[in-house]
């Protein structure tokens, strides 16, 4: 019988290592790809997702268990992801919640071309490829957003909880976020880019 | 509504979450509008592309890699088994050492003839009345082959029931902590 996260969480608790063993089994994919969208490579990312991990089972005592367990979890994805982007690929003043200072309204003010549909330019494979490692070109609090919602489908209550934000902030973010991810697609389909 | 004001609704749009009316101009600009019909596909389709991308699957080794980063464990003296066993083993063992004495020393005539408690210690007291008279015995054998006869007015016997009594308390102690008696980590034999 699979027990739910909270009992599990209940017995981990108590020292019970290998009920954190299958917590850890259960979400260790949609935390590595949050970390993965964050960080950008899989290295750091893989790095990060353990000390994500480490980090949970050392506050499970703070754990108070009025959010899910996995939103609680991706909470501390994000600030760990957050801290290795900054030491590792980001610059400094992106690597926060913060909106990244030269987007402000980070839509796109030209319409772009879409005569071409990039499916057709593209392996879908590699699109998809291509797709993914933009979402992680993104400043990192809008790949987490378009990580969160798009990806691990959580609701913008979800978000908003995790990211510690207000939920029309989340929302914001997560136009935005779109809006910048179109524009990076439209610039990597640019003959330029490439070559 | 202008291109411009429908490609900033579109990014909302994509999630249903515009408001009613705003939702109608939107599909009002689209109708006439092929350019913005054609980003408004692409959004749609980069969305799509995010969501049904498989997500990527982390090392075979992540699992076993957090497990051994995690802290050592600290058994808690109120909670952890393997500590409070032994404990409580030697105080248990030490507890019936005394309560042998006193029956042999003090109460064995006050209350032995009290027909319950005869009834429970009758059978054990004469399993220790005899290996005490033999015990006796043998003391005052070596006692008595001296040079120098030692005095025997102290009950050797209850004394060394005393002494075997905590020396098999010890013995049973160490085994269970060699053996892990009590520790569900060890006698299942897990690696963490």
């Amino acid at each position: 019988m699979d027990l739910s996260d909270e009992e599990l969480v209940a017995r981990a608790r108590k020292g019970d290592r290998p009920a954190f063993a299958q917590l850890v089994d259960r979400h260790r994919v949609s935390v590595f790809n949050l970390t993965l969208r964050i960080v950008g490579n899989r290295e750091d990312a893989e790095e990060a997702a353990q000390d994500v991990f480490v980090r949970a089972f050392r506050s499970l005592d703070r754990f108070r268990g009025d959010a899910r367990f996995a939103t609680w979890l991706y909470r501390i994805a994000v600030n760990v992801s957050l801290s290795s982007a900054r030491r590792s690929r980001r610059d400094l003043s992106t690597s926060s919640l913060s909106e990244p200072e030269d987007d402000d309204d980070g839509l796109p003010m030209q319409i772009p071309d879409t005569s071409a549909n990039p499916a057709e330019r593209f392996e879908q494979a590699e699109y998809r490829e291509q797709v993914r490692n933009l979402v992680s070109a993104l400043p990192p609090i809008y790949s987490a957003v378009i990580s969160m919602y798009h990806i691990q489908s959580l609701s913008y209550d979800e978000i908003s909880e995790a990211l510690e934000l207000p939920i029309g902030t989340v929302k914001a973010r997560l136009f935005r976020a779109r809006a910048a991810l179109r524009n990076l697609v439209s610039r990597s389909m640019e003959p330029d880019s490439l070559s | 509504m202008n291109c411009e004001s429908t490609q900033r609704l579109m990014y909302e749009a994509v999630d249903l979450t515009l408001a009613p009316d705003e939702r109608r101009l939107v599909d009002t600009h689209l109708t006439g509008c092929e350019r913005c019909r054609a980003e408004m596909a692409v959004l749609d389709a980069l969305i799509e592309t995010v969501e049904t991308t498989p997500p990527a699957e982390p090392s075979d080794a992540f699992l076993a890699n957090v497990m051994a980063s995690l802290p050592a464990p600290e058994p808690s003296p109120r909670f952890a088994p393997s500590v409070v066993f032994p404990r409580v083993a030697f105080a248990a063992t030490l507890v019936a050492a005394a309560l042998i004495w006193l029956y042999r020393e003090v109460f064995a005539e006050l209350v032995g003839n009290f027909l319950p408690v005869q009834a429970v210690i009758g059978p054990v007291a004469t399993v220790i009345g005899d290996l005490q008279a033999y015990v006796q015995t043998q003391v005052a054998a070596v006692a008595e082959s001296l040079p120098e006869p030692i005095s025997t007015s102290l009950d050797w016997g209850s004394l060394l029931l005393v002494v075997t009594t905590l020396a098999v308390g010890y013995v049973l102690v160490r085994t269970a902590e060699t053996l892990g008696v009590g520790n569900p980590d060890i006698q299942a034999g897990r690696r963490y």
